[in-house]
């Protein structure tokens, strides 16, 4: 029941060997599946080929030492070929790697075309702490990686880790550029950095004049009044444009060099400035805040009069193997979940539980009564795998008349969802599939997926993260009934019909089609970053 | 200087040939060798082999399957040293993976870097950055890792599932918009 199937032992067995970390043992078992199946063989042929693909579209120019005109490839994803052929006889002979006096000596010396030189990410966003941005700022998320640009916002902390080693904090309000991975412009904030040795001469320039690093850990403060350094370890020297000889400040010192007049000595104060560490913390900590506006929002919902079902898995009757699902509508009895085999894992935050599912059998059944003119389906769930198959989010048994069917399409890579109804003797399915979905989106991260159905409005609607991705008229729209369920499997898997791979944390069941706002609020509140 | 081709024309000749093969070619070596650094190296000893036998090839006639036909004999070669240190895949089951990739190397590459292209930007930010970093910067995992401040193992199943997702995608693209 463990084990996994061949194609999905296939799959990470190519993956493994693509990267060269397949172990002799491994190898063997890959040539038996490959001798095996035709299939398998024809999916070594696919990875294989996505693998070299990415890998030589990229970095073909970047091992090209010392060649300027073809180094880096463009940076920006996605765009026209990665590869320009502007590439002059020589760059070309150096990048194929053929000795370039074999050809070379017949060429008459065409002048190198100049390639386009990409922006390179310098840095990554970490952290941000309540950031706020003005309309027309360029709104960074964490994750972000950052070229040479400008960052500004009104308030809030932004946390940067520099590909060299820096390690910076900027207090808004903050206007500060980022010109190289040596040099950044400091217009105005508060700025915080750690510079490891190795990426000594770390300098930033200001309006009052330039500050160079040492291999130390110092703060900026930019205003309208001028610039203060402070030293907190190391040495930092200190040039305005007057200055024939640049300031040094030590350990504990620190300097106002005000917009107009001397620089004045002050003693270095390290309130003054978040670092790296205490945003580290300061982020632990607004995780905790944050799971505490999840629950008190959640408590809305689970005791909302039109909650059919809610399942936030957190505490699981370890006896019977049942969630306790909530609900205070119309049905006295909360439904319960019937655990099968899923296990309990860390949902959204530290803190908060959510139940994985990743064996062929794991579900969690559920029997939800009644029938129903509208129904809204949520859920927050983080995807580890989307095969190209149907992946069940939640699955009536059988295909009664107003059976549902929310499934996740890996092949179209859309949100699906499907209701039978009975036409005459016939029974049909209408499935309802969504635009497809950036679905990357989902794959290791938490998103907020929805469906709502109204049968007396006639229409289907699906979201992610409060976003709509998908309005449908119906021309039947028969009544549901959910019934007997299935939460992240089929009652019956197929190749095609796969269990769900991954983590769901919030399950919730309503009988009213939520509106745009509301669904907006829930993924508001709820999500994790 | 020996095997210099003695036409004049034939650097230019062969180095277009080349660059407007080379993916194709690189893709072929790179997906019937597990080390992308012996990769390289296995297309690099047959740039040189292609040049040197440049006489030999016909024009007119498709140079990707001339140049992957050479590469085949190189990367045979380099399994031969390879199998003294460690598990290689039997001649047979090799030969068929060759004729696998040689195959949709040679009949789909436009089609599928364009769907791949076209998957790509259907990746999240936070998974496109992954994959900038890992391949276009050529990064290791480990590095990466460190970057986006990330355990290293879920570093590398992220990049798992992403290229089987990418897998998916393309098959998916290509079937629904075959080529004419």
């Amino acid at each position: 029941m463990n084990e996994p199937s061949p194609l999905s032992r296939a799959r990470d067995l190519i993956l493994r060997w693509c990267d060269d970390r397949i172990t002799d043992g491994e190898t063997a078992e890959l040539e038996t599946l490959l001798r095996e199946s035709p299939e398998i063989s024809r999916l070594f042929a696919e990875l294989a080929h996505v693998n070299a693909t990415l890998e030589n579209l990229g970095p073909a120019g970047a091992r090209v030492q010392g060649c300027p005109t073809v180094t880096a490839p463009p940076f920006s994803l996605p765009c026209n070929g990665w590869m320009r052929p502007l590439l002059s006889l020589a760059a070309a002979l150096i990048l194929l790697g053929i000795p370039a006096a074999l050809v070379l000596q017949r060429q008459t010396g065409n002048a190198p075309e100049p390639a386009s030189s990409p922006a390179r990410s310098l840095a990554v966003v970490n952290h941000i702490l309540g950031a706020t941005w003005r309309a027309g700022d360029q709104v960074l998320r964490p994750g972000d990686l950052i070229g040479p640009s400008r960052i500004r916002f009104e308030s809030g902390l932004l946390q940067l880790q520099f590909f060299n080693g820096v390690q910076a904090v900027i207090e808004g309000p903050a206007d500060f550029e980022i010109l190289s991975a040596e040099e950044s412009f400091c217009h105005r904030g508060r700025f915080h950095a750690i510079v490891p040795p190795q990426a000594n001469c770390f300098r930033v320039r200001t309006a009052q004049g330039e500050l160079i690093d040492f291999g130390t850990e110092f703060g900026l403060e930019v205003s309208p009044d001028g610039a203060e350094v402070h030293v907190f370890d190391g040495e930092v020297a200190f040039q305005t444009d007057d200055d024939r000889i640049p300031t040094r400040l030590g350990v504990g010192r620190a300097a106002l060099i005000p917009t107009v007049g001397r620089a004045q000595p002050r003693e270095a104060n390290a309130d003054l400035f978040a670092s790296y560490r205490e945003v580290n913390q300061m982020q632990a900590m607004s995780t905790e805040k944050r799971l505490a506006e999840w629950y008190q929002s959640s408590l809305f919902w689970r005791t909302h009069p039109a909650t059919l079902a809610y399942f936030d898995f957190e505490e699981k009757d370890y006896l019977t193997g049942t969630f306790r699902g909530e609900t205070m509508g119309p049905y006295r009895d909360p439904v319960a979940g019937l655990l099968v085999g899923a296990q309990l894992h860390q949902g959204r935050w530290p803190g908060k539980a959510g139940l994985a599912f990743s064996r062929t059998s794991d579900r969690v059944r559920i029997h939800v009564p009644g029938t129903h003119r509208a129904l809204t389906l949520a859920a927050w769930i983080r995807v580890d795998n989307l095969e190209p198959r149907r992946h069940a989010l939640l699955m009536s048994d059988g295909e009664s008349e107003g059976s549902v069917h929310w499934a996740l399409d890996g092949a179209t890579q859309r949100l699906s969802f499907g209701a039978s109804v009975s036409s005459g003797a016939s029974a049909s399915q209408i499935a309802i599939p969504s635009e497809p979905l950036a679905t990357a989106e989902l794959l290791d991260q938490w998103a907020f997926l929805a469906t709502s159905y109204d049968a007396d409005r006639g229409t289907v609607e699906h979201s992610i993260n409060g976003r709509n991705i998908g309005r449908s008229l119906l021309e039947k729209a028969p009544s549901l009934r959910i019934g007997v369920a299935d939460i992240a499997n089929w009652t019956s898997p197929s190749p095609e019909d796969a269990h769900f791979e991954g983590v769901i944390d919030e399950l919730m069941i309503f009988s009213v089609p939520l509106t745009e706002d509301q669904l907006v609020g829930i993924a508001r509140t709820g999500r994790p970053y | 200087m020996g095997p210099l081709k003695p036409d004049p024309g034939a650097p230019d000749e062969f180095v277009a040939l080349v660059l407007a093969n080379q993916l194709r070619i690189r893709n072929f070596i790179r997906s019937l060798v597990a080390n992308r650094h012996d990769a390289e190296d296995l297309f690099q000893r047959t740039s040189v082999v292609l040049w040197k036998k440049f006489d030999q090839y016909e024009p007119n006639s498709s140079f990707a399957s001339w140049a992957m036909r050479v590469a085949y004999f190189e990367i045979c070669d380099y399994r031969k040293r390879l199998a003294r240190a460690r598990v290689t895949f039997s001649q047979e089951v090799f030969d068929a993976l060759a004729e696998k990739v040689a195959k949709l190397t040679e009949e789909e590459e436009d089609n599928r870097r364009e769907a791949l292209e076209a998957c790509l930007a259907g990746l999240s930010e936070q998974n496109r950055d992954l994959i900038r970093m890992r391949y276009l910067e050529g990064l290791d995992v480990e590095d990466v890792a460190k970057l986006v401040d990330r355990p290293v193992k879920t570093v590398y199943r992220i990049l798992q599932q992403v290229r089987n997702w990418l897998q998916g995608c393309i098959q998916h693209r290509l079937t629904r918009h075959p080529s004419p």
